[in-house]
């Protein structure tokens, strides 16, 4: 298994395509940066304008921290188009190449194949997010120096120490992978059905605006279906920045997304199993 | 008819207290005054602990810098929530007579303590205090309590509790409280989708907000460069 997914790495890494996720967070982040540095404190002024006109704030409120989780906070809508961008073609693209009848003459397990896709998918999901983590926190605790994070909500605002806030955006960024995973099995599942790559990237693209619709409208109807939606929990890596952690609320997200993670993966498996392979 | 009288009766006490400053009033600033006035500078150690609806902030120590007249400088490692009146806002405004009139508008037992209520009104059109209201204890010459009406920050409420520097008027407590009105910015702003309020928070009642400081290690009239307050 480890072997297939290296070759599925390499596979991977060979694609162009790969890599437009690595440059467009650098971009990204980097105008962010320079955006933050030249006019950043008026920025701020629009998060903090409510607070400041009853108190004064004291403080370096400008810092890395609150530059790496606006980062987070802006990108976590984007970065599963970089990720489905990869793994929406990892059955598909074979298919569409006409690679996947070779593949299948390979004394390999169906079962074999797909895992080691899914997690080589993985893998690229892990490396992005630490490339992430590198450019955002890394080179902005660099430029603009360590600080107190302000964390805004809709309705409070939550102020964290400077030194209690490393193990969050680690802790943050591991929920992140787990989200981003589901997105990774579910471009996966819908790449088993199709013979061209668009059409799982932009379906999965799709499903996701659309959740993310749904959850952010407070209408009665969709609140029920909210807890069942995947992107409801994706966003459960900002509540490790609350001062007081629910940590059953955090659990039950997660067990949740694995549990999407599972489901999946084992309609992929199973379809995949089934799929008469023609092309 | 009513109406008219109190009216009438309003103008009369306006137009006579205007005319000069209630000298029992002015007895018990300058009893106040004169405490603080024998501090120079001083620098002292405070824990800031606010307590906002909307705001999640643990305890926060900073050091505080006064030097006569009115600088004043905080200095804390990480963000510090601070009332927007300094802490010897009243005092600069009280130094000088001829900035306010006052006059004393009633008494009140505060904890134990006697105290006569001062109102303090500045004279000065540019100021941003529209009215100090004064709790004076008349026993200690300190001021326990004031309310500070403002032209831009509405209406805050300030105690003081002492103990250590009881003799130049500097408080080992404060507590400001505040009006607040409830803080929400859109969803798609703070990317915070899974967020609900109810209908019975929206419905409740904005509480106060609340800034209790405590000062510690006061280093007084020890001298402090004027490039602290630059900063």
């Amino acid at each position: 298994m480890w072997r297939n997914t290296q070759t599925e790495l390499v596979k991977i890494f060979a694609k162009p395509r790969s890599y437009i996720g690595f440059i467009a967070i650098a971009i990204i982040v980097s105008l962010i940066h320079v955006a933050m540095y030249v006019d950043g404190l008026n920025y701020i002024s629009f998060i903090t304008g409510p607070l400041e006109s009853a108190f004064n704030i004291e403080g370096k409120i400008l810092n890395g921290n609150l530059v790496c989780f606006i980062i987070l906070q802006t990108l976590i809508i984007q970065i599963p188009l970089l990720v489905a961008l990869v793994t929406g073609d990892l059955i598909s693209g074979e298919a569409a190449m006409g690679t996947i009848r070779l593949l299948m003459t390979r004394p390999l397990s169906r079962t074999s194949v797909l895992f080691s896709k899914f997690f080589a998918g993985a893998v690229y999901v892990f490396i992005l997010l630490i490339w992430l983590a590198l450019v955002s926190l890394g080179i902005g605790l660099l430029i603009f120096g360590p600080g107190d994070l302000i964390v805004l909500k809709s309705e409070t605002i939550t102020i964290i120490p400077a030194d209690d806030t490393l193990w969050r955006f680690f802790a943050g960024l591991g929920i992140a992978f787990i989200s981003l995973l589901v997105v990774a099995s579910f471009s996966l599942l819908l790449s088993c059905f199709t013979d061209n790559s668009i059409g799982p990237i932009i379906s999965t693209m799709a499903v996701i605006i659309l959740f993310t619709i749904v959850g952010s409208m407070d209408i009665p109807l969709f609140e029920k279906i909210k807890p069942f939606l995947f992107t409801t929990h994706m966003v459960i890596w900002r509540n490790m920045f609350d001062q007081e952690l629910d940590y059953s609320l955090i659990y039950n997200s997660i067990m949740m997304l694995f549990g999407h993670i599972i489901l999946f993966l084992f309609i992929a498996w199973y379809s995949f199993r089934k799929k008469d392979i023609l092309s | 008819m009513r109406k008219g009288y109190i009216l009438f009766a309003f103008m009369w006490m306006c137009l006579h207290a205007s005319g000069q400053s209630a000298p029992e009033a002015l007895k018990l600033i300058k009893e106040v005054t004169q405490k603080f006035n024998k501090v120079r500078d001083y620098q002292v150690d405070a824990e800031i602990d606010a307590r906002i609806s909307f705001l999640k902030i643990l305890p926060q120590k900073a050091k505080v810098f006064y030097k006569s007249p009115s600088k004043f400088h905080v200095e804390s490692k990480g963000i510090a929530i601070l009332p927007k009146q300094n802490f010897d806002q009243i005092f600069s405004l009280l130094n000088t007579e001829s900035n306010f009139m006052a006059f004393v508008s009633g008494s009140e037992n505060l904890n134990g303590a006697a105290t006569s209520i001062v109102n303090v009104v500045p004279l000065a059109d540019t100021s941003d205090l529209v009215l100090a209201k004064l709790w004076i204890d008349v026993a200690q010459g300190l001021i326990v309590k004031s309310q500070l009406t403002t032209k831009t920050n509405g209406t805050v409420l300030i105690e003081y509790i002492y103990k250590t520097w009881n003799a130049l008027a500097l408080p080992d407590k404060t507590i400001f409280t505040v009006d607040v009105k409830r803080f929400k910015i859109p969803k798609a702003i703070s990317a915070d989708i899974n967020s609900k309020a109810t209908q019975e928070d929206k419905n409740k009642p904005q509480k106060p907000g609340r800034i209790i400081i405590s000062f510690s290690n006061y280093k007084i009239n020890k001298g402090i460069d004027d490039k602290v307050f630059a900063k």
